[in-house]
């Protein structure tokens, strides 16, 4: 009778072991992972250097915060020595004097940081003081918007580039200045400077653009890095001393 | 009387059945979001903490130099060195490295080339290593470095 009444089921594998084999799949692929991090901070380096040409920039003194690191790790910034803690109060009043003291910058505009470091310098020092000087402008550029700088920082660009709104906004600017224009076109078009230029055309098709809808939030971000551009330059490394 | 007489029973266990779709889950997670390393690191590095970090926006156009202290002291000593595909290498082979990897990218994409320096933030680990790097990225034009970071909140005072 038994015999009779297992015929015909199938005889089903044993599923017992699989969570072991899936465990086992499971802890070699958390060995072997890095969780990608591809952040950090970027910085784009001066171009290089002709011995020939004389391609020095030709700055008022007043308009460049110098901010020297030595081999013993202490900051001289503008002739005075000063705390990593203050840096970055102190290139933000720098950086958005405008004008109001004689020391200090003119405009954003004209503002740059020259940042100098020695050779024996060490590189977790030299990480944290760029790091402060991009909180200032950071900084500097949240306020301009009106956010807190977590939510600056934290602006999902990417996503914000793909809005119906500025997608439209867009294509009205292209159809009325006659012309193909890419989003970034759109958003790094700087009225100011083309107006010099005298491309009236486009700056008032601009204009019409970018009043024909309520404003969005990436068109200030946009304003706001134009108003603030970032200017960090790394000096040149000296053959002798520090 | 005997029909109030408790019978114990057993404690029914929970049920493991679901177990194997739990974990083979958890797997296949791990699976898509894993990277395997490509290169093995010579060089102990541990990334320094920054607050202001910026994403790289296409991966495809990064290329890493390590620095940091060789892993192997015994053959190799604890002075920083700078490591590149397999390799330890002197400031003066990075312009062939960026060739390399340049010729790895898109004939459009190769001036777009992005450099992220992963450097120890041991305190031996000094800038002038990290000058004659740049000042060779420098003489071949691949000027947009990123120094990687990991997250860390405001960075304690000195």
């Amino acid at each position: 009778m038994r015999k009779k009444s297992r015929r015909g089921d199938s005889q089903e594998v044993n599923a017992g072991s699989m969570a072991d084999i899936a465990f086992l799949l499971l802890i070699f692929f958390l060995v072997t992972t890095t969780i990608a991090s591809d952040k950090g901070l970027s910085i784009l380096l001066p171009p290089k250097r002709e011995d020939d040409a004389l391609n020095e920039f030709k700055m008022k003194d007043r308009n460049v915060y110098k901010v020297l690191i030595n081999s013993r790790n202490q900051l001289l910034v503008e002739g005075d020595p000063l705390s990593l803690s203050k840096l970055r109060k102190g290139a933000k009043e720098f950086i958005d004097n405008k004008g109001r003291d004689e020391k200090l910058s003119e405009s954003p505009l004209e503002a740059a940081v020259s940042f100098k470091t020695d050779r024996g310098t060490s590189y977790a020092v030299y990480v944290r003081v760029l790091d402060e000087i991009k909180a200032a402008y950071n900084e500097l550029r949240a306020e301009k918007l009106g956010v807190a700088l977590d939510a600056y920082l934290t602006f999902d660009e990417k996503e914000a580039l793909k809005d119906e709104k500025l997608l439209r906004k867009v294509q009205r600017f292209s159809q009325s200045v006659g012309d193909n224009f890419s989003v970034k076109d759109y958003l790094n078009f700087d009225p100011i400077k083309k107006g010099q230029e005298g491309k009236r055309k486009e700056v008032e098709g601009y204009q019409k653009a970018r009043a024909s809808d309520k404003e969005l939030f990436i068109e200030r971000y946009y304003d706001a890095s134009r108003e603030y551009p970032l200017r960090i330059s790394e000096a040149e490394p000296t053959k002798i001393g520090g | 009387m005997a029909q109030f007489v408790k019978k114990e029973k057993p404690q029914p266990g929970i049920s493991t059945a679901s177990l194997p779709d739990i974990v083979f889950m958890l797997l296949f997670f791990f699976m898509v979001t894993t990277v395997l390393r490509e290169t093995d690191l010579l060089v102990k590095v541990s990334i320094p903490p920054a607050t202001q970090l910026e994403k790289i926006e296409n991966k495809s156009l990064v290329s890493y130099i390590y620095v940091g202290p060789p892993k192997d002291k015994g053959q190799f000593g604890d002075e920083p060195r700078i490591q590149v595909n397999d390799v330890f290498v002197t400031p003066r082979d990075i312009p062939r490295f960026i060739a390399q990897e340049r010729a790895k990218l898109d004939e459009a994409l190769r001036d777009r080339i992005i450099i992220s320096m992963k450097v120890d933030q041991n305190k031996k680990t000094k800038m002038g290593i990290v000058i004659d790097i740049r000042e060779q990225l420098r003489e071949v034009d691949a000027r947009k470095v990123n120094y990687a970071t990991v997250r860390g909140d405001d960075v304690a005072e000195n």
